[in-house]
């Protein structure tokens, strides 16, 4: 099981969830953020509290990383099903886009190091060329 | 030293005046004590048990699922309670009763039962009203989870488990351990998790209740219970003479 947050974005904000749920993969997350955005939309509908089709999920995963958003205009249009190629679409581009700022930031990381290291040798032969 | 069947005297109490024979002979009851792991089902729908189930620690719940998968909570049980009492009569389940906590139960024979109801009409009166009662708790049930919208019917549900708990002093100054996930609780209240996570949030901006890992901390209980539209009536914890 892996953890999911469900932050609430409407009008009104951004309301932040910080309880969460566990489901099994980031695709259950999303057929549960679904399967909620449909029932707080009809609950929204017969209260005539607001406009569900202004508001969305964010979903991120337990370290922050945003992983889709879903528009409830998405979920209450009848002519669409959960659009689950476009969402594997979108999760893989995420994932991309984060790897890829990953390995940047790795790289980053190795020149800052050398360049440490060149810094200290450098020091270090001054060191030794100040004290003959 | 308590006797191991004072947590059910003490419910029968409430709803009949047991004489003192009544409680010597709910005393020498047979039991087997056992201690069942969270998630466990105790009986499953179709099975004809020789033996009801008394709660003396842990929440258990019964519950039912459709063709297609989905679980519906029915009630909750805590210390006291004898969720499958109804075997008693009725031969086959026609339900599940399952642990949501770690439990520790007691398994009386039904000829037991059955012959202590036989010799003792007050008992026999006593576990009658115990059964009606468990209907009057179904009936709010229906009504909260087909009528109420979300955040009403979790306001209901906590109220009543708050009020029900505080009976039996498990709930101390509006604090009590609540040993549902999320999915157990949006199972008893007919709503997906994400959902329940969402009427979770908002029960706690309007500062009513903090929910942590298996404990509840009641802010507002007053305001609760008008939220959930809360009327302890059909619980029945006082004797209606």
């Amino acid at each position: 099981m892996h953890h999911y947050y469900f932050h609430l974005i409407s009008p009104a904000g951004r309301d932040t969830d910080d309880v969460g749920n566990d489901f099994p993969d980031a695709e259950s997350a999303y057929l549960g953020a679904h399967q909620a955005a449909l029932d707080i939309s009809v609950e929204m509908l017969n209260a005539h509290d607001g406009d569900p089709a202004r508001h969305s999920f964010e979903i991120t995963d337990a370290d922050g990383l945003i992983l889709f958003e879903l528009p409830f205009s998405e979920v209450i249009n009848p002519s669409k099903k959960p659009a689950l190629d476009a969402f594997h679409a979108n999760l893989r581009r995420t994932r991309e886009r984060n790897d890829r700022a990953t390995t940047n930031l790795r790289t980053e990381f190795a020149r800052t190091r050398s360049l440490l290291s060149d810094t200290k040798e450098l020091l270090v032969r001054a060191d030794s060329v100040l004290h003959q | 030293m308590a006797h191991l069947a004072e947590p059910l005297i003490r419910r029968l109490r409430v709803s009949t005046p047991l004489a003192a024979e009544d409680i010597r002979a709910l005393e020498t009851l047979p039991m087997t004590i056992k201690t069942l792991p969270a998630q466990t089902v105790v009986v499953r729908e179709g099975e004809r048990p020789a033996q009801c189930c008394l709660m003396l620690e842990g929440f258990t719940c019964r519950s039912k699922t459709t063709d297609a998968g989905k679980r519906q909570i029915l009630s909750i049980h805590i210390a006291g309670d004898i969720p499958d009492l109804q075997s008693l009569h009725l031969h086959v389940m026609d339900h599940d009763l399952t642990t949501l906590s770690k439990c520790v139960v007691g398994f009386i024979p039904h000829e037991a039962l059955l012959a202590l109801a036989r010799t003792r009409p007050l008992i026999a009166e006593a576990l009658w009203r115990e059964t009606l009662i468990d209907a009057a708790v179904f009936r709010e049930w229906i009504v909260n989870v087909g009528r109420r919208p979300a955040a009403k019917r979790l306001a209901h549900l906590i109220a009543e488990l708050g009020t029900r708990l505080e009976a039996i002093g498990l709930s101390v100054d509006g604090h009590f351990e609540l040993p549902m996930t999320q999915l157990d609780l949006a199972d008893a209240l007919g709503l997906t998790p994400v959902h329940l996570n969402r009427v979770l949030q908002e029960l706690r901006h309007r500062n009513l209740l903090e929910l942590r890992k298996h404990s509840v901390a009641l802010r507002d209980v007053d305001e609760l219970k008008k939220m959930g539209d809360f009327d302890e009536l059909y619980l029945h914890q006082v004797r209606s003479s």
